[in-house]
């Protein structure tokens, strides 16, 4: 009878130690205000690329992505016109992939580049070291550094995958080019898991 | 003329084929697919707008029962690749107090759509509860409490008490992970 008590506890208490770790999890790695952590990899272009690649830029716009997710794909075409919209204001999207998945790796994105002329860089990490640096869940995943690269904002680029109201990411940058911090610094992320 | 019995199963099987094997999807295998209820027209299937009160009303009203929450979308190929799944176990543990609540994240204008795959899966029955999420996709998350992307599963006891999901995430839902939460909360079959 004591003995069937303690393997209960000892169940009881594993399965408690897990759910705790499955929280952990869902709590984002960087806090607001980090320095930016390293950031690289191959891009479409065949050019090493670093967070230095960008030093001139002001606002630089870090979006972890990838080519085979929905989510991911509803986005591309806000993602051009944001760097439409915030080329001349010193501010740099740049777009991430890490997923170890065929399809998303440099050939399968090279081309999706290409046919819908992405006008930012789109960068391969193999090592997929950025997106545990940064602690990148999903795709997308958006992440803003100020002008001292420290994490300004991170979450999701705005509040709908279909019918948007709220810009979460532009409101983000607006405030920073401001000179303010954003009024909204953290959302949830949502997309398909990053494949590690 | 009616169609034979052979061809409509052959009709489902070949449409479940193709919308697993739509590019892009990361569920080849389909485990768990007996048992596929045919027949269901779009029109048959109920849908609710819910948010999580309504939600966690549903989940309530079913205090005494196991229940299987499934998160999915029209446009999460993995998801629908797993339907078939959560809709064989809610078929062969209905018997046994077991429920099976769907939400949709598609949009509530889309829900023709929500209803059609449903209807395509077979996913009727007296234990099977659909909703579709009232919430933009950046609050649904949250609201829910799903992390940050589907598929997503949560299983409650009996006494609506949420079973965690064991580590690592990566196989975190794989279906002989939820059927075995699933079965841990049923408990042991009674006898005859």
């Amino acid at each position: 009878m004591m003995q069937s008590r303690i393997a209960v506890f000892i169940a009881v208490a594993l399965l408690a130690f897990t759910a705790c770790q499955s929280q952990a999890k869902d709590k984002p790695k960087l806090s607001i205000g980090d320095p930016a952590p390293p950031l690289g990899g191959t891009s479409v272009e065949d050019r090493e690329v670093t967070l230095a690649t960008f030093k001139d830029k002001d606002v630089l716009v870090v979006a972890f992505t990838c080519n085979h997710c929905p989510v991911a794909k509803a986005y591309e075409d806000r993602f051009i016109q944001f760097q439409k919209d915030y080329a001349d204001k010193g501010v740099q999207l740049v777009a991430i992939c890490v997923n170890d998945r065929d399809g998303d790796r440099l050939p399968g994105m090279k081309k999706r580049a290409e046919e819908k002329g992405f006008n930012f860089p789109y960068i391969y990490d193999e090592s997929q070291e950025s997106g545990r640096a940064y602690g990148a869940t999903c795709t997308p995943h958006l992440f803003v550094l100020d002008g001292d690269r420290r994490v300004a904002y991170m979450g999701s680029f705005d509040d709908d995958m279909k019918n948007p109201e709220t810009p979460h990411v532009a409101n983000a940058v607006d405030a920073i080019l401001a000179g303010k911090k954003p009024e909204v610094a953290v959302t949830k992320q949502f997309g398909c898991g990053i494949k590690w | 003329m009616k169609p034979s019995h052979l061809s409509w199963r052959t009709a489902g099987l070949l449409a479940l084929a193709a919308l697993v094997g739509a590019p892009g999807c990361e569920f080849t295998a389909i485990d768990g697919g007996a048992g596929l209820r045919q027949g269901v027209s779009p029109g048959e299937i109920e849908l609710a707008l819910a948010g999580a009160e309504e939600l966690a009303a549903e989940i309530d009203r079913r205090r005494g029962q196991v229940v299987l929450v499934d998160f999915w979308a029209t446009w999460c190929n993995p998801c629908k690749g797993k339907m078939p799944h959560t809709v064989a176990l809610a078929e062969e543990f209905e018997g046994r107090g077991f429920a099976v609540i769907t939400v949709s994240l598609d949009s509530p204008d889309e829900s023709h759509g929500v209803k059609e795959f449903l209807a395509e899966v077979g996913a009727k029955g007296d234990n099977i509860t659909h909703f579709v999420s009232k919430y933009k996709t950046g609050e649904a998350v949250t609201a829910f409490e799903i992390g940050d992307s589907i598929p997503y599963y949560k299983v409650y006891d009996r006494e609506g008490v949420i079973a965690p999901f064991p580590i690592p995430d990566d196989r975190k839902f794989s279906n002989q992970v939820i059927r075995s939460l699933v079965t841990n909360a049923l408990g042991p079959n009674p006898p005859p």
